[in-house]
C-alpha cells in the first residue's frame, strides 16, 4: 500500500464509533486507544507528525489481535486490516532503523520461517519432546513449578506434534483421463507440523471428489507471519517462492488454514510494484481457494453415512472477517447426513488465538479465551469445528481449561472422518 | 490558581491514580467524537467510579478554574463530548450498570454508561420494551443519549428521549448532587426541571444515574421496504400516509446515493437504480398492524412505488433497520470527509426541504446524499467532500448557510436530535429570538458562575 493510498484510507475513516462494539481489546479495556477509531486515529496522528513511534503506540497496535471484526462491522469500508499491516511495516523499518527488532523477532521471522526444513527441524523435536515421554516426566516431575506461571501455560499450550505427515513423496495423486481441475494444496508452515493430518484429509476429499491433487513436499512459509508482523520483505520473498511453486502447475490452490488463505489472497496488492510477479501474484490471488469456499462452490459428494452428533462452527476471525467468508461452512456443515448443526454464540468473535498473541498477550487471550468457551458450552455441541490451526490450537487449550471440551476438529477432518464410516460401512462412531 | 500538573496531581488524590490518563496516545485518542472537522486534546481524562469522585472534582475545577466535559461514547455528531481548551474529560461510558427493572412500575434505574442497544434487550427480555433508537445504538450511552435527547427510527409514534427520562440523579456544576423526578407517572410540583436536564448537552451536570419509562412491547410489527423512481413520490407518500391519519412507527427516507452506499455494505439486495426508498414500520395490536399496513402499501402504490417488499421474519425485518442505522457511515465510502446535518421541518413541508437540498447541491456542484428519518421532517443531508479541497470547502460551507436560512423559513429548525454543541452554535443565534437566548444564558450562569462544565457548547 502506498503512503498517499494509506493516508486516504486513514481519512475514510469518519470516527462513528460502530466498530467499538465489535472490538475484542475494547471489550477488555474500555480505553479508546484499544479500539479500532482509536488505533486508526493514532495511526491519523502518526502520518500528520503530531505523534512519534513511540512505545505508547507500539504497545497500542501490538494489542490489537488483527482479527479483523472491525472490518465486518464498519459500514464505511474502512480496511483495518490493510491499514494495520502497513502501520506495522512502518513500525518495523523505524526499529530497523534504530536497531531495534527484537532478536526473539529477528530469530522468527528472519530465520525460522524462511524455511520450512527449520520449523519442521524444531517439530521433531518437539515431538521427540513429546513422544520419548520426557513431556510427562516434566510434567509430573514438579520441575515446572519453578517456573513462573507463563511460562508453565505456554507449556500446556503446545499442541502435540502430529508426525503422520502425508504422502509428500506422492507429488500428486488422483491422476485421472476425466479429472474436474487440477488443484494444488498448499500445505502451510504451521498446519504442516502440527496437523498434518489436516492436510491429509484436504487431499483425501479432494481426490475422493474427482479432483487432481498437487501436494509438492517442501513448502515454505505463505509469508503471513513475516506480513503481519512488518517485515514486508521476508514476506514478498516467501510470496515468490509459493508463486513458483503453483505457478502453471494447477488451476486452483487450495489453502485450509484461514490466516495464510487472507494473506495469499492479497499477494497481488503485496506484489503489485514487482513488474515481474505482478501478474503472476494476480493470478494466485485470484485463484486461491479456502477448502471450506472451494467445496461450498463446487459441490462435493454427501458422505453415505450419517454422524449422530451435534456440531458447532467458530468462525476463524481470518476467514470470516479478513476473506467474508461466512456462510459457505455453515452451508457445507448442513448438508452432512446426520448431524444437529447448532449455532454459536458470538461465533465471530476472536478466541484469542490470533497468531501468536496467545503467547505475547496471554492473560487478555485467556479472557477471551474463556468467553469462548462459556459460548461453546451454550451449544453443547458434541464435536467445535473451525479452518485455522491457530484456532484449532487455542481451542483444544481451553478445553484443558473448562470442564466442558468439545472435540475440536477441522471441518475437511470431519467430512473425511464421514467418507471413511461410509467406505468401512460401519454405523457407530 | 494551581497549574495543569498540579491540578492533575490533585486528581490522583481523589481518584486512584490509573483512572487518571494523561499519556499522548490516550489524549489523541479521545479528542474526537462523530462530529467531522472538529479536534482538541485535553490535558487529561479521568474514570470516576463514585458520584463523590464527580463532586469532588467539579469542586476542584471550581477551585482551580480548569473546565470540565463529559464523555460517554463519543458518537455525538455536533462536538458535544470534544474537549475544550485545557479541559479534563470525565468518561461515564465504565458507568454501565443496569441498576433495576421494576416491572410493576414499568420503570428502569440505569447508570448512565449502559449502551441504549444493551439497555433495549434486557427491558425485552422481560417483555418490555425501550423505544428510543438512535442509528449509533450498538455503542452510544443512556447518558448521551440524554444530553442529546437523541431521537430514533420510531421517534415518529413513540416520541425521543426525553419521552422516556422520568428522574435523573445528576452531578450540579458546583459539586451538589440533586436528585431529580422519581417513579410517578404525574408530577407537577415546581417547575420541570426534567425538560430543561434532557438536551443540556453536557453543559448543566453530569448524570450519575438515571430513571428511564418502559412500555409494554407490541405484540405485533410488519416491516416493509417501497421503491420508488423519484424523490417526490416517497416524500408525497409519507406526506400522504400522515394525512391520512396512520402513525406508524417507523418512516426512514433514503436517497439514491444513500441506497447504492448502504447496499454496498450491508448486501441485502436494495436496488442499486432506485430514485428512493422508504422503510415502514408498523407495530401495535395484530389486528391494527394489518389495518395499517394494507392502507400504506395502498398509499405507497398508489405513489407508484415500484416495488413494495414485507419482511418475512424478525432476523429480515432487523436486517433492514440495521442497513438502515448503517446509512451515515456508509455514505463515507464515496469520499474521504462526511458532513452531516440534521435539517427539521415541519412535516408538511418534507417535500420542499427534500428539493432544496437537491436544487442547492446543484447550486454549489457538490456530491450530497440525503437520508432522514421521513416521518418526523427531519432529514440529515450529508456533504460528501474533501477537506483537503480548500475551495470544495469554501462551498460547502455556502451550502449549509443557504440551506438552514431556508430550512428555517420553512419554520423548521437547525438540530432534529443532534444538538447544537460546538457545530451550530452560530446557528442558533439566528433562530433563537433574543429573550429566549438571555433565558438559556442566565440559566447556566446561575448553576455554572465559573463555567467550568463544556464551556463554549451550545453558546459562548
Ligand atoms: C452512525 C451514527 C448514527 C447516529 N444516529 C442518531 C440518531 O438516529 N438519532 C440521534 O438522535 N442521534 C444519532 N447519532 C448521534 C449520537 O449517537 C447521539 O447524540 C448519542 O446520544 C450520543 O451518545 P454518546 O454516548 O456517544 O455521547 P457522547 O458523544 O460521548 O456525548 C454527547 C453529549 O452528552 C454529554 N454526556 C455524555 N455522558 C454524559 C453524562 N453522564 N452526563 C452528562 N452529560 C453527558 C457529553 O458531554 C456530550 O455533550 C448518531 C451518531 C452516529 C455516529
Ligand atoms: S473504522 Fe469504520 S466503523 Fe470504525 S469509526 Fe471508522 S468509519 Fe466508523
Ligand atoms: S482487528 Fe480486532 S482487535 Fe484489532 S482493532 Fe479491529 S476488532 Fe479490534
Amino acid at each position: 500500500m502506498s503512503h498517499s493510498a494509506y493516508y486516504d484510507q486513514l481519512l475514510n475513516c469518519m470516527h462513528c464509533g460502530l466498530c467499538l462494539p465489535v472490538c475484542p481489546t475494547f471489550s477488555i479495556t474500555g480505553r479508546e486507544k484499544d479500539s479500532p477509531r482509536g488505533r486508526i486515529r493514532l495511526m491519523k496522528s502518526v502520518a500528520d507528525e503530531q505523534m512519534d513511534i513511540s512505545t505508547g503506540y507500539m504497545e497500542a497496535l501490538d494489542f490489537c489481535l488483527d482479527c479483523q471484526a472491525c472490518v465486518s462491522a464498519c459500514p464505511a469500508g474502512v480496511q483495518y486490516g490493510d491499514l494495520l499491516e502497513h502501520a506495522r511495516e512502518e513500525i518495523y523499518l523505524h526499529q530497523q532503523k534504530e536497531g531495534r527488532v527484537h532478536w526473539f523477532k529477528k530469530l522468527t521471522l528472519g530465520w525460522l520461517f524462511t524455511r520450512q526444513s527449520r520449523l519442521r527441524a524444531l517439530g521433531m523435536a518437539m515431538a521427540i519432546y513429546q513422544k520419548s515421554g520426557l513431556k510427562f516426566l516434566v510434567e509430573k516431575s514438579g520441575v515446572l513449578h519453578l517456573f513462573p506461571e507463563k511460562l508453565r501455560e505456554w507449556h500446556r499450550l503446545m499442541p502435540d506434534v502430529d508426525m503422520k505427515r502425508p504422502p509428500v513423496s506422492v507429488a500428486s495423486v488422483g491422476k485421472k483421463k476425466k479429472a474436474k481441475m487440477r488443484v494444488g494444496i498448499v500445505s502451510g508452515c504451521v498446519q504442516d507440523i502440527f496437523f498434518s493430518s489436516v492436510n491429509r484429509d484436504t487431499l483425501e476429499v479432494l481426490a475422493g471428489n474427482g479432483y487432481e491433487v498437487y501436494l509438492p513436499p517442501d513448502q515454505n512459509c505463505c509469508g503471513s507471519v513475516a506480513g503481519h508482523n512488518g517485515d514486508t520483505e521476508t514476506a514478498r520473498e516467501l510470496a515468490r517462492q509459493l508463486i513458483d511453486t503453483f505457478h502453471g502447475r494447477v488451476d486452483q490452490i487450495i489453502i485450509n488454514a484461514a490466516g495464510c488463505g487472507s494473506f495469499m489472497k492479497k499477494y497481488d496488492q503485496l506484489l503489485a510494484a514487482d513488474s515481474a510477479w505482478a501478474e503472476k501474484a494476480r493470478w494466485f490471488a485470484q485463484n486461491t481457494r479456502d477448502i471450506m469456499e472451494f467445496l461450498d462452490e463446487n459441490g462435493f459428494t454427501p458422505p453415505e453415512n450419517a454422524l449422530d452428533k451435534k456440531v458447532t462452527y467458530h468462525e476463524p476471525c481470518h476467514l470470516s472477517h479478513a476473506q467474508q467468508i461466512k456462510e459457505a461452512p455453515r452451508r457445507v456443515l448442513k448438508q452432512l447426513p446426520g448431524i444437529s448443526y447448532v449455532e454459536l454464540p458470538e461465533a465471530g468473535w476472536c478466541c484469542g488465538s490470533a497468531g501468536v498473541y496467545n503467547i505475547t498477550h496471554f492473560e487478555d487471550s485467556m479472557i477471551l479465551l474463556d468467553r469462548k468457551m462459556k459460548n461453546l458450552k451454550k451449544t453443547e455441541a458434541d464435536i467445535v469445528v473451525t479452518g485455522n490451526p491457530g484456532c484449532m490450537i487455542q481451542l483444544a487449550y481451553g478445553n484443558k481449561r473448562s470442564a466442558f471440551q468439545p472435540e475440536v476438529l477441522h471441518p475437511v477432518s470431519l467430512i473425511n472422518r464421514l467418507y471413511k464410516k461410509s467406505a468401512e460401512g460401519n454405523n457407530d462412531d | 490558581m494551581l497549574t495543569m500538573k498540579n491540578a492533575i496531581n490533585e486528581l490522583k488524590k481523589i481518584i486512584a491514580p490509573e483512572k487518571v490518563l494523561t499519556s499522548r496516545e490516550d489524549m489523541l485518542s479521545y479528542a474526537y467524537d462523530g462530529t467531522p472537522l472538529l479536534q482538541q486534546l485535553p490535558e487529561a481524562v479521568v474514570i470516576p467510579e463514585t458520584t463523590e469522585q464527580i463532586s469532588a472534582i467539579l469542586r476542584l475545577a471550581n477551585r482551580e478554574g480548569f473546565p470540565v466535559v463529559p464523555r460517554g461514547s463519543g458518537t455525538g455528531l455536533s462536538g458535544g463530548a470534544i474537549p475544550v481548551r485545557g479541559s479534563v474529560v470525565i468518561l461515564m461510558s465504565d458507568w454501565n450498570q443496569i441498576l433495576e427493572i421494576d416491572k410493576a412500575n414499568l420503570t428502569a434505574w440505569v447508570q448512565p454508561g449502559v449502551r441504549t442497544q444493551d439497555f433495549q434487550r434486557a427491558a425485552q427480555e422481560q417483555g418490555l420494551f425501550y423505544p428510543p433508537d438512535p442509528g449509533s445504538q450498538a455503542i452510544c450511552t443512556i447518558g448521551g443519549n440524554v444530553a442529546e435527547n437523541a431521537g430514533g427510527l420510531r421517534g415518529l409514534k413513540y416520541g425521543v428521549t426525553r419521552d422516556y427520562v422520568m428522574g435523573v440523579e445528576m452531578v450540579l456544576p458546583d459539586g451538589t448532587v440533586m436528585m431529580n423526578g422519581g417513579k410517578n407517572v404525574k408530577n407537577v410540583a415546581g417547575y420541570n426541571l426534567r425538560d430543561l436536564i434532557v438536551g443540556s448537552e453536557g453543559t448543566l451536570g453530569i448524570f450519575t444515574r438515571v430513571l428511564l419509562k418502559l412500555i409494554p412491547k407490541p405484540a405485533a410489527s410488519k416491516t416493509m421496504l417501497a421503491l420508488f423512481d423519484s424523490l417526490e413520490q416517497a416524500a408525497q407518500s409519507v406526506s400522504d400516509i400522515i394525512a391520512a391519519h396512520i402513525i406508524p412507527c417507523t418512516m426512514e427516507f433514503l436517497d439514491a446515493t444513500t441506497i447504492r452506499c448502504v447496499e454496498d455494505f450491508a448486501h441485502i439486495g436494495l436496488p442499486t437504480d432506485a430514485g428512493a426508498l422508504l422503510l415502514l414500520e408498523s407495530d401495535g395490536h395484530p389486528g391494527q398492524v394489518a389495518d395499517e399496513s394494507a392502507k400504506m402499501e395502498e398509499i405507497l402504490k398508489r405513489n407508484k412505488a415500484t416495488e413494495i417488499k414485507v419482511a418475512r421474519n424478525d432476523a429480515e425485518a432487523d436486517r433492514l433497520k440495521t442497513a438502515r442505522r448503517a446509512a451515515f457511515s456508509a455514505l463515507a465510502r464515496i469520499r474521504p470527509t462526511t458532513i452531516l446535518e440534521d435539517a427539521t421541518v415541519p412535516r408538511s413541508e418534507l417535500a420542499r426541504l427534500v428539493n432544496t437540498v437537491t436544487g442547492l447541491a446543484a447550486k454549489y456542484d457538490l456530491m450530497v446524499g440525503n437520508f432522514g428519518h421521513a416521518g418526523d421532517g427531519n432529514m440529515h443531508p450529508t456533504v460528501l467532500t474533501d477537506e483537503r479541497d480548500k475551495d470544495e470547502m469554501e462551498r460547502v460551507e455556502l451550502f449549509f448557510n443557504e440551506l438552514y436560512e431556508e430550512t428555517l423559513r420553512l419554520g423548521g429548525t437547525i438540530t432534529g436530535e443532534h444538538g447544537v454543541g460546538l457545530a451550530k452554535k452560530k446557528y442558533l443565534e439566528k433562530m433563537m429570538s433574543r429573550p429566549e437566548m438571555q433565558v438559556m444564558r442566565s440559566i447556566k450562569k446561575a448553576l455554572d458562575p465559573n463555567n467550568i462544565l463544556n464551556p463554549g457548547k451550545i453558546f459562548s
